[in-house]
C-alpha cells in the first residue's frame, strides 16, 4: 500500500529522473556540438596557420641565426627584427663570405656589401625575406596548392608543425614549411622540385624571441673605417609602355611588378617583368637585340634556377626563375606583340 | 676619434662644445674619410639621400622615353598614300634579294646577323641572374649578393 509520504517520494524520483533525463538531453548534443565546433576552428580553415605565420613574422620581436642553403652554397644569416610601434625594423648579417648586411624599416631597404676597398650602399624595394615569406593575401595559394599538416618536430629547440604545400599541377615547386607552436613563426622551409630533390633550404639554428625592444641602438650597420663608403645608384625606372601580352601563362601566376630600364653599356630598354603565385618567382626579361649580337634560343638549368630564352620580332625574350622547366618555356612561348 | 664622430650625428655632444668638437674633429685631414662615410651612412639610413641627376643623366633619361630599336620588328606606321611610290621599289628589291640568296647558295655560306644560336650558360648575363634575385629572392644571401655582383 501507498503512503501519501512514499507516493510523493516516487513523484519526486519520477520527476527528478524526467529532468535529469531532460539535462542530458540538453547536455550531451551540445558537448557533442561543442566540441565539433572546437575542433572545426582548428580544421575548417586550415589555411589560417599560414595566415599566422604571416603575422608572426611581422609582429614578433626576435633574434636569431638561421641557415641558408642552395645546391651552390650554404650560408648563415643572424637576424634581428622588431616591431617599434607600427615600425617594422630588421637587420640581417651575411656571416660567411665577403660582409653584408640588410636592414629595412618598413618599405626603406638599404643593403651594404664589402668588397676588397670599398661599402657599396644600395637602396632597394622591400621583399619577401625568409622568414617572412608567406604572403599576406594567402588566397591565390588556395587555389594552387593542397594543403596538409604532416607531423610535429624540432627545430632550434622549438616544437614545430610541419605543413606541407603540394602543387596542384607541375607549374610550381612543393613547400614544406616548420611552424612554431607557440608563437606561429616560421622556423624552417624546404622547397622541392617535382622529383622531391631540395632546391633550396632555410631553418633557424638558433632563436630568441624577445620582449617589446625599446632600444633600437642594434639597427644601425657595422662600420669599417678602412674602406670607403660608396652610394651605389639605382638603376633608373621608366615609364613602362606594355607591348607585349602573354596568351597562356600557369593558374595562380600573376604579374607584381614591372620595369623599364636603360641598360648600361648601350642605349637601349630593357623590360623585366616578374609574376608569382605567392611563393614562387619568376622574371621575363624583354630586351631589344642589340646589332652585332646574335639572338638565344634554347633553355638550360643553372641549379636551381632554370633559364629559358627565345628570339621574337627583333627582341630577346629570357625567362629566369626557381620553378620547373616547363613554367619557364610556358612564359617564353606564350609572350607575342 | 671615429666614436666623437658617431657622437656628433648622434646628437649625443653637448650643445657648449658643439663647435669646438666640430672644428676639432674637421681640422685633421684623416677624419674627412670617416666624416664623409658617417654622412653617407646617417643620410641613407634617414632616406635622405638623393642623387642630383646630371644633364647627360637627364638627356638620356628623355631618350629613354623614345625606345629605339636596332634589329627586327618594326611597326609599320608607313602612310596608305607612300605604297604606290614604293611598289616599284619593292620588285626590284625582291630581285635583287632573290639574286643575293642565289649567289649565298652557291658559296653555302651565310652571315645573317639575326640568326639564332643556342643558348649556353656564359650567355646568360649575370645582369639578368642578379636583377632576377634582387627583386623575387626569398631569402637575404641571394637578395643580398644579387645587388653586388657588378661591383668591385
Amino acid at each position: 500500500m501507498l503512503t501519501p509520504h512514499s507516493m510523493l517520494f516516487i513523484l519526486f524520483k519520477q520527476t527528478f529522473h524526467d529532468k535529469t533525463k531532460m539535462i542530458y538531453r540538453i547536455l550531451i548534443p551540445s558537448l557533442i556540438f561543442l566540441s565539433f565546433s572546437v575542433s572545426s576552428v582548428e580544421f575548417q580553415d586550415p589555411w589560417r596557420i599560414l595566415t599566422n605565420a604571416h603575422t608572426a613574422a611581422k609582429e614578433l620581436n626576435y633574434q636569431g641565426t638561421y641557415h641558408f642553403t642552395d645546391n651552390k652554397q650554404s650560408q648563415s644569416v643572424e637576424i634581428t627584427h622588431a616591431l617599434h610601434g607600427l615600425d617594422e625594423y630588421t637587420r640581417m648579417i651575411l656571416m660567411d663570405g665577403s660582409p653584408g648586411e640588410m636592414l629595412s624599416n618598413g618599405k626603406n631597404v638599404i643593403v651594404y656589401h664589402s668588397s676588397d676597398q670599398n661599402v657599396h650602399i644600395k637602396q632597394k624595394e622591400s621583399h619577401n625575406l625568409f622568414p617572412s615569406v608567406i604572403p599576406d593575401n594567402i588566397e591565390n595559394l588556395k587555389s594552387v596548392y593542397t594543403l596538409h599538416f604532416d607531423k610535429i618536430d624540432r627545430v632550434a629547440d622549438r616544437a614545430a608543425q610541419i605543413v606541407a604545400l603540394n602543387p596542384k599541377d607541375n607549374y610550381r615547386h612543393a613547400y614544406r614549411f616548420w611552424i612554431d607552436l607557440k608563437t606561429s613563426l616560421l622556423l624552417k622551409m624546404i622547397i622541392s622540385d617535382e622529383s622531391n630533390e631540395v632546391v633550396e633550404q632555410a631553418a633557424f639554428t638558433k632563436l630568441n624571441l624577445t620582449e617589446t625592444q625599446k632600444d633600437l641602438s642594434w639597427y644601425a650597420p657595422k662600420i669599417d673605417f678602412t674602406k670607403d663608403y660608396l652610394n651605389s645608384e639605382n638603376t633608373i625606372d621608366l615609364p613602362v609602355q606594355k607591348f607585349w601580352q602573354f596568351s597562356s601563362i600557369p593558374k595562380g601566376f600573376k604579374e607584381i611588378s614591372v620595369k623599364a630600364s636603360r641598360n648600361s653599356g648601350f642605349d637601349m630598354l630593357s623590360h623585366h617583368l616578374v609574376f608569382s603565385d605567392g611563393l614562387s618567382y619568376l622574371s621575363v626579361f624583354i630586351q631589344p637585340v642589340q646589332s652585332g649580337h646574335k639572338p638565344k634560343v634554347g633553355n638550360i638549368s643553372m641549379g636551381r634556377t632554370n633559364v629559358c630564352a627565345r628570339y621574337y620580332n627583333g627582341y630577346q625574350i629570357m625567362s629566369v626563375g626557381a620553378v620547373p622547366q616547363k613554367t619557364c618555356e610556358l612564359f617564353t612561348e606564350s609572350i607575342s606583340f | 676619434m671615429s666614436e666623437k664622430i658617431s657622437s656628433l650625428f648622434d646628437n649625443e655632444v653637448d650643445n657648449n662644445n658643439i663647435d669646438k668638437e666640430i672644428g676639432y674633429l674637421s681640422s685633421k685631414k684623416s677624419n674627412k674619410k670617416i666624416w664623409s662615410s658617417y654622412q653617407i651612412i646617417r643620410d641613407v639610413l634617414q632616406n635622405n639621400f638623393n642623387v642630383e641627376k646630371n644633364i647627360s643623366d637627364k638627356i638620356m633619361e628623355a631618350i629613354d622615353r623614345e625606345p629605339t630599336q636596332i634589329s627586327g620588328y618594326i611597326n609599320d606606321n608607313t602612310d596608305k598614300n607612300n605604297t604606290d611610290s614604293l611598289k616599284y621599289w619593292k620588285i626590284a628589291a625582291s630581285f635583287a634579294a632573290l639574286f643575293f640568296v642565289g649567289i649565298a647558295s652557291v658559296n653555302l655560306t651565310s652571315n645573317y646577323e639575326d640568326k639564332p644560336i643556342q643558348l649556353v650558360q656564359d650567355d646568360i648575363s649575370s645582369e639578368f641572374i642578379a636583377q632576377h634575385h634582387a627583386n623575387t629572392s626569398l631569402n637575404a644571401v641571394h637578395f643580398i649578393q644579387a645587388n653586388f655582383s657588378r661591383q668591385d
